[in-house]
């Protein structure tokens, strides 16, 4: 078959054929660079793409905005940071850290770019916000200022972005002590803002406040202050009347004060608390790696008790939040006295591979005119060598080594079990005081250890079977990590952290045991019937009283229901009698605690310490042993038991046990108090127990006497009766007594 | 009557028939049939009649399209996108833990 068709017709119809393409390909060719910058993203090749952007954006691509936008700004953190670290935890990340490849360091220059050529609206604003905190870390008053300005320029009065950049800017004028810059930017401000923006002008007016503050002029601070509130609660009149001429029931009582206005006298009473020379605490430290590099631009935030696990978005909106300057450093003035714990926000790209282990009990106890040092140090994480990457172990020993890590003096290995597959895992402390990088340990003392249960449901029977058989199922996938401490125990490094990039990522710390193998039962167990395994191990213990397995998947799955306790403790005991252990132990005594039994309690707590050496008794069982003396009426022993707990135990919880104790021994009321005062219950919530020691000053001592010794016998109902007439102060205390 | 009168009646009526037609494209034939200029080369060139055969062509322009729709396939297939997971207590990217998982 062919066709006909003259030259020209071939020629043109070629020709009009590449013209199509051309002006296809000139449109098309950045979305499709943009599509082939992404695969290539989402195949691991991060530093080709990243070039690949960067070679976009300067050649003044047509997609330049778009990937300026896609990958610099809104995968940016903006002001706020991807995870919240402080010794009580950790929070974050947010899902679009996914996305992030580039530094703040490495975007600012095209985020610049941005801020005149981009489109303005909350994008254009959030990339103001990046550049803000880039260079306030920068220590860099005048790229700041002229971003701020930049970006305020491209909106008009009516928006509420030109409002918030022209706030911010004077904000960082006053931050960086540009007091000139400052006065400047307020006047020029000041003109600007309308009528109807009353917030706006109680914020200038607090900003002019802290710059007069800081100049120690307090008393200008003040009158601006003043006369701005008095202006913003005349402007809160004058809408309430206009409300009433529609409505004459209009009323303002349910609504709350404005924020705003909250703040301003938040300011006030720091600066008449300046003003007399009293109040004001404060605290300063820097931020570095632990090989001296300083860490710029974290946030630093100050967190009282009650605030202590929220997370805080911005260093700008809170408190007291800031930003580490170049050399890491931050500081904190004028801070109300109190305890806080220091939050630090950071960035995946600062964190990883390193860590800030941090006492979840420490706390900074700031007081009025005292400046506190506070440093943190990040470390990096510790590598481990074996056993490692999921090789599976057959011996009857295992052995786990890790780097000899710089000033440690001890170490604690943490053994865990993954459930559900691998979406959930439960871990646990194996072994604590480990004085060498490494230790051996039986494949028996791993399946002796319970790592805690999880269940589908509400029904005992639904218990996950991987986390009852926990260390013994063959099927299991493990893992481990290890913490350093140093001489003074204090905690100074950890294998578990964040492991980014293949550099950081190291050994994974994965097992598998192999060792046993599985029973009939298991197997039942595993198929999800737990009731017929549970019979099954009942029936092998019958035929073989030192079937040890058995007796501990018993202990295990009958523990799970408490209508079972006595039985359980049974079974503990038999199982104490073939496999003598510290956690069986444990399990006996906290049953005799709880069933009331104290002679019974007592008697386990004594094998309990010929057991367990003198360093590594739980602190958790001494305080039982403690409460049972008391009931006993042995109240000395008791009180020391109580100060060796405390001694060991940083969240204090059973300082209140010590105080009525050391009331009814007689103690000093002032050395009472002052306990209180030192040690503050900081358990799952932070208790004073000062105030509830003063009040108790009012009671006449002979119901003191009486109420405590009730509380000592653990006697309830007489308790009960006793405290019905008694004063407020002495039922308080005895309640909250009663909870611990 | 003869032939040749025939002949010459039916030219006569013919030029009488034609005599108001005029030809004058003669040059532009002669062009045409023997091109001597670059320019009449070239027309001619331009004009000129050719047969494709539409077998081979076609299965040219088939092989060509497809390769290029298999690239575009290639090139589209999902993105793998990434997210931390949190495994034996430690945070890792889910592409590169996998990826080591496999290498290990």
């Amino acid at each position: 078959m062919r066709v006909k068709m003259k030259v020209k017709h071939l020629v043109l119809s070629t020709v009009s054929v590449i013209v199509l393409l051309v002006l296809f390909i000139s449109f098309l060719q950045p979305q499709l660079e943009t599509w082939g910058i992404s695969r290539q993203l989402a195949s691991g090749e991060t530093e080709q793409a990243k070039e690949r952007i960067i070679e976009n954006i300067e050649s003044k691509s047509r997609n330049r905005l778009q990937l300026i936008e896609k990958y610099m700004i809104s995968p940016a953190p903006g002001a706020h940071y991807d995870i919240y670290v402080s010794p009580s935890g950790i929070m974050g990340p947010g899902p679009e850290a996914a996305e992030r490849y580039f530094t703040l360091e490495e975007s600012a220059p095209y985020l610049l770019e941005y801020l005149e050529k981009g489109p303005a609206g909350d994008t254009h604003r959030k990339a103001a916000d990046i550049l803000s905190v880039y260079y306030y870390g920068e220590g860099d008053y005048e790229n700041l200022s002229l971003s701020l300005q930049k970006a305020a320029a491209r909106y008009d009065n009516n928006s509420e972005h030109y409002h918030e950049l022209k706030l911010r800017n004077i904000e960082q004028a006053v931050n960086f002590q540009e007091f000139e810059a400052a006065e400047a930017l307020i006047d020029q401000y000041e003109k600007e803002v309308p009528e109807s923006y009353p917030d706006a002008r109680l914020q200038t007016a607090m900003l002019k406040a802290r710059s007069y503050m800081l100049q120690d002029k307090t008393e200008e601070a003040l009158a601006v202050l003043d006369t701005a509130m008095e202006d913003y609660r005349e402007h809160e009149r004058q809408l309430l009347e206009e409300m009433r001429e529609y409505d004459p029931d209009y009323t303002d009582e349910f609504q709350e004060d404005s924020y705003y206005l909250t703040v301003a006298e938040d300011l006030k009473t720091s600066i008449e608390s300046m003003d007399d020379n009293a109040g004001g605490a404060s605290i300063e430290g820097r931020i570095t790696r632990s090989d001296g590099q300083p860490l710029a631009n974290a946030g630093v935030f100050l967190k009282d008790e009650p605030n202590v696990m929220r997370t805080s978005p911005s260093p700008f909106d809170e408190k007291y939040g800031t930003v580490t300057g170049p050399d890491g450093s931050y500081s904190f003035h004028g801070v109300a006295p109190g305890s806080y714990q220091v939050q630090v926000g950071l960035l995946l790209e600062q964190v990883d591979g390193w860590s800030w282990p941090a006492d979840m009990y420490e706390w900074v106890d700031l007081e009025a005119d005292e400046a506190e040092q506070y440093d943190i140090e990040l470390t990096p994480l510790i590598n481990i060598s074996g056993p490692k990457d999921y090789e599976t172990l057959e011996n009857e020993t295992i052995t786990f080594d890790w780097e000899d890590y710089p000033d440690a003096a001890s170490y604690t290995i943490f053994l865990g079990i993954e459930v559900d597959g691998g979406a959930g895992s439960l871990s646990v402390g194996f072994m604590e005081e480990i004085p060498e990088s490494q230790i051996t340990f039986e494949a028996d003392d791993l399946y002796a250890k319970a790592v805690g249960f999880s269940f589908g449901d509400e029904e005992w029977d639904s218990v996950q079977p991987e986390s009852l058989l926990a260390f013994a199922n063959v099927h299991g996938s493990y893992f481990w990590y290890v913490h350093a401490f140093d001489e003074d125990g204090e905690f100074i490094g950890q294998s578990n952290g964040y492991r980014l990039k293949e550099e950081t990522m190291g050994a994974l710390p994965f097992f598998q045991l192999q060792e046993r193998e599985m029973t009939e039962a298991d197997n039942l167990l595993m198929d999800g019937k737990a009731r017929e395994a549970l019979a099954l191990y009942k029936e092998n213990v019958a035929e073989n009283e030192d079937d040890i397995h058995s007796l501990r998947m018993i202990t295990r799955i009958n523990g799970l229901d408490e209508k079972n306790a006595e039985e359980t403790a049974e079974y503990q005991k038999r199982l104490y009698e073939v496999a003598p252990d510290e956690g069986n132990l444990f399990h006996i005594i906290e049953y005799y605690f709880s069933a009331g039994d104290w002679v019974e309690t007592a008697k386990w707590f004594s094998r309990y310490q010929e057991e367990v050496p003198e360093g590594k008794q739980s602190s958790y069982v001494k305080a039982l042993y403690g409460i049972t003396l008391t009931r006993l009426g042995e109240l000395e022993e008791a009180r020391s038991l109580f100060y060796e707990v405390m001694e060991e135990d940083r969240s204090n919880e059973y300082i209140g046990n010590l105080l009525a104790l050391e009331l009814y021994l007689g103690t000093e009321w002032e050395k009472v108090q002052e306990m209180a005062w030192e040690n503050k219950e900081r358990f799952y919530e932070t208790l004073d127990w000062t105030p509830l020691v003063e009040d108790l000053e009012s009671v006449e001592e002979q119901s003191l006497m009486e109420a405590l010794r009730l509380s000592f016998e653990g006697n309830e109902e007489e308790l009960e009766r006793f405290l019905a007439d008694e004063d407020s102060a002495l039922r308080n205390f005895i309640s909250e007594l009663k909870k611990r | 009557m003869n032939s040749r009168d025939e002949q010459r009646k039916a030219k006569q009526i013919l030029v009488e028939e034609l005599e108001q037609y005029n030809f004058t494209a003669a040059g532009k034939v002669t062009a045409r049939t023997h091109p001597r200029s670059f320019r009449e080369k070239l027309d001619r060139l331009w004009n000129k009649e050719i047969n494709i055969p539409l077998v081979p062509v076609g299965a040219a322009l088939f092989l060509f399209l497809s390769a290029g729709s298999m690239f575009v396939i290639s090139e589209t297939a999902p993105d793998g996108q990434r997210e931390l997971i949190e495994k034996g207590g430690s945070i890792y990217w889910s592409d590169l833990l996998e990826r080591e998982e496999s290498d290990r």
